[in-house]
């Protein structure tokens, strides 16, 4: 039925198969953009997700989810408070906090469970990816 | 507290805008109304979101999507999701192409009751209580 379908190429789940299932909150445009990118042209399956309760919604609704990329600027107590819920959901699940150096503080640093890693603004594609592959599953 | 996380049993609406201030606004109303919104940034999110979130009940898209317009999202993801019901927001679909005949369109600017209205009628015309 799909043979010479017109259109975009969008990725069956199927083909997206071998690729990481990621999710990112992150109410600026600017630096989302960036991570959404640079992740999908690494082969993931990358969401963007509107704000911290549509992201941990997300995360819980897929059948698997194997990263939670959350930004400052969403993760005050509300997005503490949702890191929190999501864990309830699905214990040990991979997350990263994007430190926005005008929005983040130490109050809400010292809340970040202590396997959530700090990704501090500005940074680089590969710290980006360094980052993100250190929490992947290996297989 | 912060927000909580949906209770079971709420709808399911995945809503797919770039636009940040529609976005929020569409977001709000349905959350308010007590439905569980997976709101998502662009065409490619949107088609994800529709595509691997379980049970969902219904997909609001927008003709805005920057890298995918909503016929080639709603054919995309009615490829794998046929029965899905869609709610379109913008300017009428074009009538020829029977995978799209079936969804309204919402016309911009919309009040808050015209959103629900509309969502609330696809819900019906699926035989099920709004």
């Amino acid at each position: 039925v799909l043979a010479g379908s017109k259109g975009p190429h969008l990725s069956s789940p199927l083909a997206v198969a071998g690729g990481r299932r990621i999710i990112v909150a992150d109410e600026d445009p600017r630096v989302a953009s960036f991570v959404v990118e640079t992740l999908r042209a690494d082969g993931h399956l990358v969401l963007h997700a509107f704000d911290g309760l549509a992201a941990a919604e997300l995360t819980v609704a897929l059948d698997r989810c194997d990263l939670l990329i959350s930004n400052s600027k969403i993760a005050g107590v509300a997005g503490l408070d949702l890191i929190r819920q999501v864990r309830e959901r699905i214990p040990g699940l991979p997350i990263i906090y994007i430190a926005n150096v005008n929005r983040s503080t130490p109050e809400i640093e010292q809340r970040l469970p202590a396997d959530v890693p700090i990704l501090r603004e500005p940074f680089s594609a590969d710290e980006l990816r360094a980052t993100v592959n250190a929490r992947l599953p290996v297989s | 507290m912060g927000p909580e996380l949906a209770a079971p049993g709420q709808r399911r609406v995945v809503v797919g805008d770039d636009d940040a201030a529609l976005l929020a606004a569409t977001t709000r109303v349905l959350r308010e109304a007590g439905y569980t919104v997976y709101a998502t940034y662009n065409g490619h999110s949107t088609y994800q979101a529709a595509m691997f979130v379980a049970d969902l009940d219904l997909l609001i898209t927008n003709t805005r999507l920057a890298d995918l317009t909503s016929p080639e999202l709603i054919r995309a993801v009615r490829r794998h999701k046929p029965r899905l019901p869609v709610l379109h927001i913008g300017e009428p679909l074009s009538g020829d192409d029977p995978a799209l005949a079936d969804v309204p369109t919402l016309r911009e600017p919309f009040t808050a009751d015209e959103l629900l209205a509309s969502v609330h009628a696809v819900f019906r015309s699926e035989g099920e209580p709004g």
